[in-house]
């Protein structure tokens, strides 16, 4: 069969379309499974957002745009929306830059590099569970690690109540999130450091260039892509962090860490399934276009210069 | 080179995982079938083991039904809730649901026709004149009745004994003793009123605690929608009596960066004197051991004219309407409410059954206090507010007061928010 | 390197400090898990245990429900690996070599619906299991995991395989093999590296899952960090008991990124920066 479908590479005389049924052949498995799955799932949801139904009674009713107009006239889910935007301008700069820093080191030393490698990448798999259980524990005003620690060296002054002070339990709750991440593009700048050619390097030297200037002229620039794709993850996980924040802080203390993700999980406690889908699509439609906008920007960006 | 080796790894890989397959896949289809119906319980009651046991008591006295057991709990009241109810909604739920927090949480299901009525059931077995009305009243929705209360615990302060002797203290009788003891133990350098009120949960259900306290009935009409909330002063007594824990300094510091587990630590670890909880405590404080001795007393009514006591929970058992062997699940029921498992529980779980039963005297002294207290008071038992307000509201109202405690809102700002978001909610459904 | 003593001294003292600070969470919990239980919650803690006591591992043996839920993560992951690679490696080699619109369109909206929450997706895909019977089996969890996985899996794979040069293939191509036989005496043999690192993300992120896990199993195949969540509220507060499950369960974690980083790190060059 494979034969039969690959085989007439030889023109036949005329205009004539051929189309190539195997490689939709080997797509078709994934996206079967996907569309039951993944994609009808989703589907079912955004409708949901457009009817006022619980899942559970019998009659829905068409509700139109009622329920962005609730959510859009909602100041929480405008607090929320803020507070996913505080972590992604974080997400974009920390992590980020943290990594960027160690990949160096990392690409620069000769021994250790095994150790710290994976002593260092190891948080960026863990568990999102065990995460926020250990880091809940760090906080804890008593009995936690973080306050004794802070006295020891000498930066009491900076002992808090990491999780219940509203203005600092957003921060707090990134700082766990970093942990976990960090690791993550870390690995993704080492590799592409890897990508860079030697010869780049020994040339700047040659001529003289200190570590800063070899930073920002050789390395950042020779990672242009690399940081395309590491912020494009950030973006996601900024806008969609969920799980830290439900076991650190649940959104709180009065709404002082809620985002985007913890907002709709409590319209969904008692099947409003109509805000929670609404609130969810908005955040869906806002990452999408923040994503694609900034790979685009940064696609024209190379382009011209 | 190192590619080939390294393809031939996989390869030992790939058998290991087919082997782990098999295993997995035989290990699977060894499931027993019994003569008799089948009654599938889904308990997010008592725990685990101890229903084990009572569900192989059942079936051995009975051949004709046979119950299945599996445990679902699965950690907070809306997950739980929330899992059953798509279950349900997808008929892959049980025949029995046990242990469910019914109240309002009932009339949400009875109105999607997902459990049986079982008026004429409780008339043909005589269970009616057997469960006091209060606690009727929980499992009936407008005139039928759906689920058999079968446990029910109230909430009360559990205090370091020792504690109170080295400082001479009294059980408290009324809210103005009460304040007396947390003065002198604050004196003394301890903290009394244990507070962890991080998390999704805490925050809301002390506040209520303490306004059900004060305003008694009149605030189950609050929380129905019927009365305002900025109309109940008596709520707003009750909030002010909450907020003078943490402004007096008679609660441990930092409560909201705690959450209410960890806040538990705290009175194990003697800093605290006394905590507010509900019998499992004896359980699970005995895993701690503290090297003091624990009391128990209700906490005295912040107003002494209200018309409940303290706080309760109350688990029933519904049976599921659309696929359930009806007869063969009210059997079971029943049985649970039978005055053997009652008693059994009370040896086993220290949580009171819902009606009055001698309490054996045999049982732990704590226990028996608890649950002979319980039992004498049942008609004053209040039931938690969480099965009252839909989790949406109950969760922003959560966030709420952790504005108030934080010093964001004062106590009438906290009615008045709380007015606003529920009733957008209630416009809005 | 030719750079100075004292430069190379501070960049590893500097290190060091961000290391200490970053393994120290995971110290603490490793170092709580082998302190009597009494004294994990000792105010104000100590660091390093005063008693060693291995309590807290030998207790789990009472819990029965919990060492059930490792078999099954175990189970469920494995299983979300073979759905995953297999559904993926066809994929990927289609889009790696054909470069059809479909495939590359599929990816891109695959990996749009990642974005949506979870919990939003929850109800719809619990009524799909249901109907499909798999409600609390290791399979419908393990389809669940899949479906998180295999764009990223495909994504991955299709960067390994363009790396491969295409003569290899067409070599075999000549010598009369279909595109099934090239796909299978050729591609796969060659990126045997590249599926194994994939495999690799596919299981953990099938071992770390939660939510998915939670609403599609009631019993019999409850995963291990639902149990671990739930050992709180189901037995007491025990934080020794956790942080010993905590530290068992990161157990293939560990070994994993410690075996496997230099694959993972060819990984993420692929997928990465060639992606």
């Amino acid at each position: 069969m494979a034969q039969m479908l690959s085989a007439p590479r030889k023109r036949i005389a005329g205009p004539r379309f051929r189309i190539d049924l195997m490689p939709y052949l080997f797509i078709l498995p994934a996206v079967v499974i996907y569309v039951i799955f993944n994609l009808g799932p989703v589907l079912a949801s955004f409708f949901l957002s457009f009817f006022k139904w619980d899942l559970l009674s019998p009659t829905t009713e068409f509700a139109g745009f009622d329920h962005y107009d609730f959510i859009l006239n909602d100041d929480r889910f405008w607090n929320a929306l803020g507070h996913n935007f505080i972590f992604l301008g974080l997400a974009v700069v920390i992590p980020v830059s943290l990594g960027l820093f160690l990949a160096v080191f990392i690409y620069e030393i000769r021994r250790g590099r095994v150790f710290f490698r994976a002593a260092l990448f190891l948080p960026a798999i863990f568990s999102g569970v065990v995460i926020a259980y250990v880091w809940k524990w760090i906080y804890h005003p008593f009995a936690g690690v973080l306050n004794p620690t802070l006295e020891l060296v000498g930066l009491g002054a900076f002992t808090q109540s990491w999780l219940g002070n509203p203005k600092i339990a957003l921060y707090s709750t990134f700082i766990a999130y970093t942990w976990a991440s960090f690791g993550y593009s870390m690995v993704i700048f080492l590799a592409g450091l890897q990508d860079i050619s030697t010869d780049i390097f020994d040339a700047a030297r040659v001529d003289g260039a200190n570590f800063r200037q070899k930073l920002f002229h050789i390395t950042i620039p020779c990672l242009y892509d690399v940081f395309t794709f590491v912020i494009t993850l950030r973006i996601f996980t900024a806008m969609g962090v969920f799980g830290v924040i439900y076991i650190l802080t649940g959104g709180g203390p009065f709404y002082a860490s809620d985002v985007i993700d913890i907002y709709v999980f409590r319209m969904i406690g008692n099947f409003e399934m109509g805000w929670a889908t609404a609130a969810a699509t908005v955040n869906t439609v806002i990452v999408v276009c923040l994503s694609t906008g900034f790979i685009k920007w940064r696609e024209w960006r190379s382009w011209t210069s | 080179m190192i590619e080939n080796r390294f393809s031939r790894h996989v390869q030992k890989l790939a058998y290991i995982v087919l082997a782990a397959l098999l295993l997995g896949v035989l290990s699977l289809s060894s499931v027993s079938a019994q003569d008799g119906t089948d009654v599938l319980i889904w308990s997010l009651g008592y725990s685990g083991d101890y229903n084990e046991a009572l569900v192989e008591r059942f079936n051995e006295a009975h051949d004709d039904v046979n119950i299945v057991y599996e445990d679902v709990l699965t950690g907070t009241f809306t997950e739980n809730n929330q899992k059953v109810r798509i279950a349900l909604e997808n008929e892959a739920g049980p025949h029995v649901l046990g242990g469910v927090d019914v109240g309002a949480n009932l009339q949400a299901l009875v109105s999607t026709g997902q459990v049986k009525d079982l008026t004429e059931y409780y008339r043909a077995s005589g269970l009616i004149d057997r469960i006091p009305p209060n606690l009727l009243s929980q499992v009936t929705v407008e005139g039928r009745i759906y689920a058999i209360p079968q446990n029910m615990e109230s909430v009360g302060i559990f205090y370091n004994k020792d504690a109170f002797a080295e400082l001479e203290l009294e059980v408290p009788g009324t809210f103005e003793e009460y304040v007396g003891v947390l003065e002198a133990v604050k004196e003394a350098g301890y903290y009394g009123y244990t507070m962890g009120l991080a998390g999704g949960w805490p925050s809301a259900l002390m506040a209520s605690m303490f306004m059900y306290s004060s305003a008694g009935s009149e605030y189950i009409d609050v929380l129905s929608g019927i009365q305002p909330w900025p109309d109940c002063d008596n709520c707003l007594d009750g909030l002010n009596a909450f907020y003078g824990m943490v402004a007096n300094g008679y609660a441990n510091p930092e409560p909201l960066g705690i959450d209410y587990d960890q806040s538990l630590d705290l009175f194990y670890q003697g800093i605290n004197v006394m905590v507010l909880n509900g019998p499992w405590f004896i359980d699970a404080s005995a895993s701690a051991e503290p090297d003091f001795e624990i009391g128990f007393f209700y906490l005295p009514p912040v107003n002494p004219n209200t018309d409940i006591m303290t706080l309760g929970g109350i688990g029933g058992s519904l049976i599921v309407a659309e696929y359930a062997d009806v007869d063969a699940a009210f059997k079971v029921v029943e049985w649970l409410t039978s005055e053997e498992v009652a008693v059994q529980a009370l040896r086993d779980v220290s949580q009171l059954p819902a009606f009055t039963i001698d309490v054996p005297e045999d049982i732990a002294p704590l226990t028996y206090q608890i649950a002979s207290e319980t039992a004498a008071n049942v008609d004053k038992i209040g039931f938690w507010p969480v099965t009252y307000l839909p989790p949406k509201v109950f969760g922003d109202m959560n966030q709420i007061v952790q504005g108030m405690i934080g010093g964001m809102l004062t106590p009438e700002e906290l009615l008045d928010e709380m007015q606003e978001t529920h009733s957008a909610y209630l416009a809005e459904n | 390197m030719k750079s100075s003593l004292a430069e190379r001294a501070i960049l590893y003292a500097l290190v060091a400090i961000i290391l200490m600070v970053f393994v120290f969470p995971y110290g603490f919990l490793v170092s709580t898990s082998i302190k009597p239980p009494v004294d994990a919650l000792a105010i104000p803690p100590t660091l390093l245990p005063q008693r060693i006591s291995f309590d807290n591992y030998t207790i789990i043996g009472d819990f029965p429900v919990v060492q059930r839920s490792f078999g099954n993560s175990t189970i469920i992951a494995l299983l979300s690996t073979v759905i995953s690679i297999g559904l993926a490696i066809p994929a990927a080699y289609a889009i790696a070599r054909f470069a059809t619109w479909a495939g590359k369109l599929f990816l891109i909206a695959a990996l749009v619906t990642r974005l949506i929450p979870p919990v939003s997706v929850g109800i719809p895909l619990f009524a799909i299991m249901r109907s499909l019977g798999l409600i609390d089996t290791h399979l419908g969890v393990a389809l669940a995991h899949s479906t998180i996985s295999v764009p990223l899996a495909i994504w991955l794979l299709a960067s390994f395989m363009e790396s491969i040069p295409r003569a290899l293939e067409e070599a075999a191509r000549v010598d009369g093999c279909s595109r099934f036989g090239a796909l299978f005496r050729i591609i796969i043999p060659v990126a045997a590296g590249g599926i194994a690192v994939t495999a690799i993300f596919v299981f953990l992120a099938s071992w770390n899952e939660f939510l998915f896990s939670l609403l599609l199993s009631s019993t019999g195949v409850k995963t291990a960090p639902i149990a671990i969540a739930e050992f709180k509220s189901q037995y007491g507060i025990q934080w020794g008991t956790m942080t010993s499950l905590s530290v068992l369960y990161s157990f293939p974690v560990i070994i994993f990124s410690l075996l496997m980083q230099k694959r993972i790190l060819a990984g993420m060059t692929m997928g990465a920066v060639k992606g």
